[in-house]
């Protein structure tokens, strides 16, 4: 009897201990994924008219992967800002919000193969998804022989110029019409930039020819494709900057470095960025900037294109300088969260995103890296075949180094401090520093950042 | 029943004094819950508050900034002539300011960039800057999107005009570009990201490191100026919208709305997604800001922060509570103890007392009639008297032989070591039974006897044995204290107490003396008898009746009394039982109910008894009396020789055993077990009874266990005993 008291007063106490205390969900039991995917990731998706970014993209394919999959999964699609990967990436390593699935560009996702946390992704691709992506675009995604990025479209970098600023200025004879992306020699562009300069200076509107900017790290790609300019690589055999010494790339450097003389660029190039010479562009007061496929002036390209002559009436394309394109190829990485259930599930949704043909096809629009589908659109999207055909010209700038970007010292962050300071000048009216200093200071930090890179480097297995 | 009634008062004793303590933790609880709330909102309200300002000085400081451009640009507008050069003039000048960009806005709404000149809305992508300068404000900043500057659509617009309202005639003085226009205002951009960044709320991050806090800013009309989150948020671009998109809020957007346009600093509570989030609102302090800085707090901040404290409270009164139980409990049960202690050495010195009085009392007599035999043998004269003196020391000793048997009965109850039986009962065949065996005792005293039964339920399962001890203790009670004439009612109901139970009372009605009401209070206690002057009885031990109850009470029943001096006693005994089907062996019993055997005959003797008795004093008392009797006798002293006897006798030579079960050599069990084991034919058939003085019930299955088939414990009633052995010859001769 007594005991029976005790422990009903005990239950008692625990009973009044619990309704004060309130009570705890229980716990869930479905998987979360989370896909993480820059906002700037915009898509000029011809098969699927409503799929007008990544994000949309990755969230319908998603919801269809959910009600068809075997386990209790739930995918969520988060964006983060352009440009801020190392905030919504690597940051987020080990909390709740870490991306197990990351879509971006390869040049941002490239450093995050060397801390680990990247899954090597060759079990994902089947026999038939090997044959059908090219190989060019596979290699581009793989470091030390394993694939860690699959490409799933890409972006064609080059030069579009507007036709009747190089016509009013006589330089017709640079013009080609069609779908055709030019090339011109280095003293071609020369004399281009050179006449279009004086004109536009003696007009006095503000116009001017090339663009050029140095601000921050957006675009600057662009700008180390043309340190290629007179020919030669970027690189040694080591995969070691070589601008040294390298009289290609001094010659380049101090071509771009003319060009400020010369009234090529926009007034203050080191303190203009990527934009500010896309809105001169828009506003017809630039005659050189970069474009894509899925650019935001595409759209202009399309309307300007006459279907009947097969012509083009205000817009040109050329390669940069040099005669060099970029390959931007976006694509995807699964990382390592410390849940091997997880990790398979990412990899499952990769696989069936890439064997299912509508998500595939989505991919058209910017040039995809599928056979089939480039075979299926390739006359359905303008420019597409000549992108396709000019892919010969196309350089990887990355080589997938470590410490590429994501840290103060990365060559990112880098690169576009020299190129500034190679524009800048300094009271005397002359340059802070010249072509071969700055070869010099950039072979240094770069081979710098890339051997913290190595030092640092931990590649997941 | 009154050690329970006072079990139930300590517990809800307890119980109360749980739950006001309980109440008075919740009541403190919820109070310091409330203060806590508050202290965590003004803890948020301070970084607000904090956050507020630096927003304000950020935006002064802007202003300012703007201020010295226009200085600036007042010495050095006259180099400004063309395009170029007011671009790049305005380049340099974003370089060295806090601003991503710096505009120059004219006199006609035309502006310059770092880029561009726009020179009205026939321009792509003109922007009417001149629109934000359209009241009286001197200083004016926007969040606005989209803006075809930047590349961005999230920016923060600082306009600060350099001179009076061109609608005045009040001009900055200024002029600039080929056709010198007037400069107006300066224009000033920045990302909204410089504000953002700076109002990281690091103070709330949960146990992962994820933020939990967000700031914002809203214009006056809800808008977003700076994001809730980061300008890749889905949420809406006002606030307004958001509440109206929302699970639930304290306050409408319309209340919202109007506190905001009263500049009031307020808060509440915002549920979306399944997030709960305290928003605390304040407005920017600034003559030309319509702003409120808004800071979202996850209210899970809130709870943990009041949450762990109350938790704490309570678990710490919950210990102290469980501390001040248990102390009160063990204090309880102690004094229980102490007293339970105190009342089992009164009890048993008042036992002591008592069986040393009964006990001494009757040897007493048979000490005192022993001495006048012993002087009186040789005087024949006195030899009659010899005869009655030697009656009351037999009668004493049966009284003395009784108590010690009650003293017995009583020890075991209490100890429990008496076991309830449940067997197949016939209630008829028991009450007729008790009623017999008290029969002729009755009607010898002229007492008129009244059986009347009123069986439903035949057979129940019921221990026979001691609900037949209660009932012969009742109706033998009576019996002494109903004087000659009166009456005796004996009584036999039985109700259902559900499918298959039975409750079935006995009612023993006596015209008697009865008893005083202080008696009945302490009718069923040890050693209890009436002495008022109407009871002269003295012939029970006093134990009878606790042992009817005990026995009663472990039977699951119970009994009752209800009497008044000089009229009579009502004794009801209620026993619930299962019940059963008659067996069959009980069916054939049915017809031959046990009835007194009027001769406890000699005719049973020329029976040859073996009696394996070592006390030689009993063991010739024993043969002695059978030996009167006509019985055959052979004496073994121990077990061992018991045996052999057996084993040399002739077959069937021997009918019964009397076995001793304390003997020397071979105890009777064993003895017992090796008889049943010889190989001949009447060691499975000749009658073994034990004999003992071992009169518990664990002798008796020993006893039986070992192959003996009865029992007769000592002193042996010579009745009994010859009864068993009429029986036993009776059943020989049928056999036979």
């Amino acid at each position: 009897m007594r005991r029976r008291i005790t422990a009903f007063l005990l239950q008692i106490v625990l009973a009044m201990t619990f309704c004060l205390s309130g009570c705890s969900e229980p716990p869930k039991t479905e998987k979360e994924i989370i896909i993480k995917v820059p906002h700037t990731s915009t898509m000029n998706c011809i098969s699927n008219k409503e799929i007008k970014n990544v994000r949309t993209l990755l969230e319908l394919a998603s919801q269809d992967f959910m009600e068809q999959y075997n386990k209790n999964v739930k995918i969520k699609v988060v964006e983060f800002e352009g440009g801020e990967e190392t905030k919504a990436i690597t940051n987020s390593f080990g909390k709740s919000d870490a991306a197990d699935i990351l879509y971006d560009g390869f040049f941002n996702m490239s450093s995050f193969i060397h801390t680990g946390n990247v899954v090597p992704l060759d079990d994902v691709l089947t026999p038939e998804m090997r044959e059908d992506i090219y190989p060019v675009f596979l290699e581009h995604g793989q470091y030390n022989d394993k694939l860690y990025m699959l490409p799933y479209m890409c972006s064609e970098n080059i030069l579009i110029y507007n036709k009747e600023m190089l016509e009013e200025y006589g330089l017709d004879e640079y013009i080609e019409e069609g779908e055709v992306i030019s090339t011109w020699s280095m003293d071609d562009w020369t004399k281009i930039l050179d006449t279009l300069a004086d004109g536009f200076a003696k007009e006095g509107k503000g116009r001017v020819p090339m663009m050029m900017y140095a601000k921050d790290n957006q675009g600057d790609t662009h700008i180390m494709t043309m340190l290629r300019a007179f020919g030669g690589d970027l690189f040694d055999s080591n995969d070691q900057f070589d601008l040294a010494e390298n009289p290609e790339v001094i010659a380049a450097l101090k071509w771009l470095q003319d060009g400020v003389d010369r009234g090529w660029y926009l007034p203050a190039p080191y303190y203009k960025t990527m934009s500010d010479n896309s809105s001169k562009f828009k506003m017809d007061e630039l005659a050189f900037y970069n474009f894509n496929l899925g650019s935001s002036t595409y759209s202009r390209v399309k309307e300007d294109y006459n279907a009947e002559t097969k012509t083009f009436q205000k817009y040109g394309f050329v390669n940069y300088p040099g005669g060099h394109c970029t390959i931007f190829n976006e694509g995807f990485e699964v990382f390592d969260n410390g849940d091997s259930e997880k990790i398979e599930i990412a990899k499952d949704f990769i696989r069936y995103f890439y064997e299912t043909d509508k998500w595939l096809e989505c991919s058209a629009g910017s040039i995809p890296v599928s056979k089939k589908v480039m075979k299926k659109y390739k006359d359905d999207i303008l420019l597409l075949e000549a992108f396709s055909q000019n892919s010969v010209n196309s350089i990887d700038y990355t080589h997938n180094l470590p410490n590429w970007q994501g840290s103060e010292n990365s060559v990112r962050s880098v690169f576009y401090k020299e190129i500034a300071l190679l524009m800048t000048k300094n009271a005397d009216g002359d340059f802070a520093v010249t072509p071969e200093e700055c070869a010099d200071r950039l072979q240094e930090k770069l081979n710098a950042a890339i051997s913290e890179g190595h030092k640092n480097s931990t590649l997941h297995e | 029943m009154k050690r329970s009634k006072g079990k139930r008062f300590y517990a809800f004793f307890i119980f109360f004094i749980i739950i006001v303590i309980f109440l008075a933790v919740y009541v403190y609880s919820v109070v310091t819950g409330n203060i806590l709330e508050d202290a965590a909102v003004n803890n948020i309200r301070e970084v607000a508050v904090h956050d507020r300002n630096t927003i304000t000085m950020f935006i002064e400081y802007n202003w300012k900034n703007q201020q010295r451009i226009g200085e600036r640009l007042k010495r050095n507008c006259q180099d400004l002539k063309t395009v170029s050069q007011i671009n790049e003039y305005l380049g340099l000048e974003a370089y060295g300011s806090t601003f991503d960009k710096v505009y120059l806005l004219m006199e006609d709404g035309s502006y310059y960039t770092d880029i561009t000149y726009r020179k009205d809305s026939e321009t792509p992508d003109y922007y009417p800057y001149m629109d934000l300068f359209a009241d009286t404000d001197n200083y004016k900043v926007i969040g606005y999107d989209p803006l075809p500057v930047m590349g961005s659509d999230n920016v923060v617009i600082y306009g600060y005009k350099l001179s009076g309202n061109p609608k005045d005639g009040i001009l900055s003085g200024i002029r600039i570009g080929e056709d010198q226009k007037e400069v107006y205002a300066v224009i000033g951009i920045c990302e909204r990201s410089t504000i953002r960044d700076g109002l990281v709320i690091e103070n709330y991050v949960d146990d992962a490191g994820d933020p939990q806090g967000y700031s914002s800013v809203v214009n006056e009309n809800g808008e977003y100026v700076v994001d809730r989150k980061d300008a890749a948020s889905s949420d809406p671009d006002s606030l307004f919208d958001m509440m109206k998109r929302c699970d639930n809020s304290d306050l409408t957007s319309s209340d919202v709305q109007e506190k905001m346009r009263a500049g009031e600093e307020f808060w509440f509570y915002m549920e979306k997604n399944g997030v709960r989030e305290l928003n605390y609102c304040t407005p920017l302090k600034s003559s030309s800001i319509n702003w409120y800085f808004i800071m979202s707090v996850n209210d899970k901040v809130v709870k943990d922060q009041t949450e762990l404290f109350v938790l704490l409270i309570i678990a710490a009164m919950s210990a102290a509570v469980i501390v001040i139980i248990t102390a009160f409990v063990s204090v309880i049960i102690m004094q229980r103890k102490t007293q339970i202690a105190h009342a089992q050495e009164k009890a048993q010195s008042e036992f002591l007392s008592n069986m040393s009085h009964e006990i001494r009392t009757p040897l007493n007599g048979i000490v005192g009639l022993n001495y006048l035999m012993m002087n009186a043998i040789d005087s024949p004269e006195k030899h009659l008297q010899i005869k009655e003196w030697l009656k009351k020391s037999q009668n004493t000793a049966e009284y003395l032989l009784a108590l010690i048997n009650d003293v017995l009965d009583i020890s075991k109850l209490q100890a429990g070591k008496v076991e309830v039986t449940r067997a197949p009962m016939l209630v008829e065949a028991m009450s007729e039974s008790v009623c017999s065996m008290q029969y002729d005792n009755i009607t010898g005293r002229g007492i008129t006897f009244v059986k009347d039964l009123h069986i439903t339920v035949p057979c129940i399962q019921c221990d026979e044995v001691h609900i037949k001890q209660v009932l012969m203790n009742i109706v033998g009670n009576a019996v002494k204290f109903t004087p000659a004439g009166g009456t005796i009612r004996f009584t036999v109901e039985q109700r259902m107490i559900d499918e298959g139970h039975v409750m079935t009372t006995f009612v023993c009605e006596d015209t008697g003396c009865g008893m005083s009401k202080e008696f009945l209070n302490e009718i069923f206690h040890k050693f209890t008898q009436d002495r008022s002057s109407t009871s002269n009885s003295t012939k029970g031990t006093g134990l009878g009746m606790a042992i009817s109850k005990l026995l009663v009470n472990a039977m699951g029943g119970e009994i009752y009394v209800d009497s008044e001096l000089g009229k009579g006693s009502t004794f009801t005994v209620e026993v619930p039982a299962e019940i059963c089907e008659i067996p069959d062996y009980l069916k054939t019993d049915t017809d031959a109910v046990e009835k007194p055997s009027d001769n406890t005959s000699n005719d049973v003797g020329a029976m040859k008894i073996l009696v394996a008795e070592d006390n030689e004093l009993n063991a010739e008392i024993l043969m002695e009396i059978l030996h009167q009797f006509g019985f055959v006798l052979v004496h073994a002293q121990n077990g061992q020789e018991a045996v052999e006897i057996f084993e040399r006798s002739k077959i069937n030579e021997f009918q019964i055993i009397l076995m001793d079960m304390r003997m020397p050599v071979l105890d009777g069990c064993e003895a017992s077990s090796r008889i049943r084991g010889l190989d001949r034919e009447d060691a499975k058939t000749v009658t073994i009874v034990a004999c003992t003085a071992n009169s518990f019930q664990e002798d008796r299955e020993k006893a039986l266990a070992s192959g003996m088939n009865d029992f007769l414990p000592k002193p042996i009633d010579i009745n009994t005993l010859l009864r068993k052995m009429e029986k036993i010859d009776r059943e020989k001769h049928n056999v036979q």
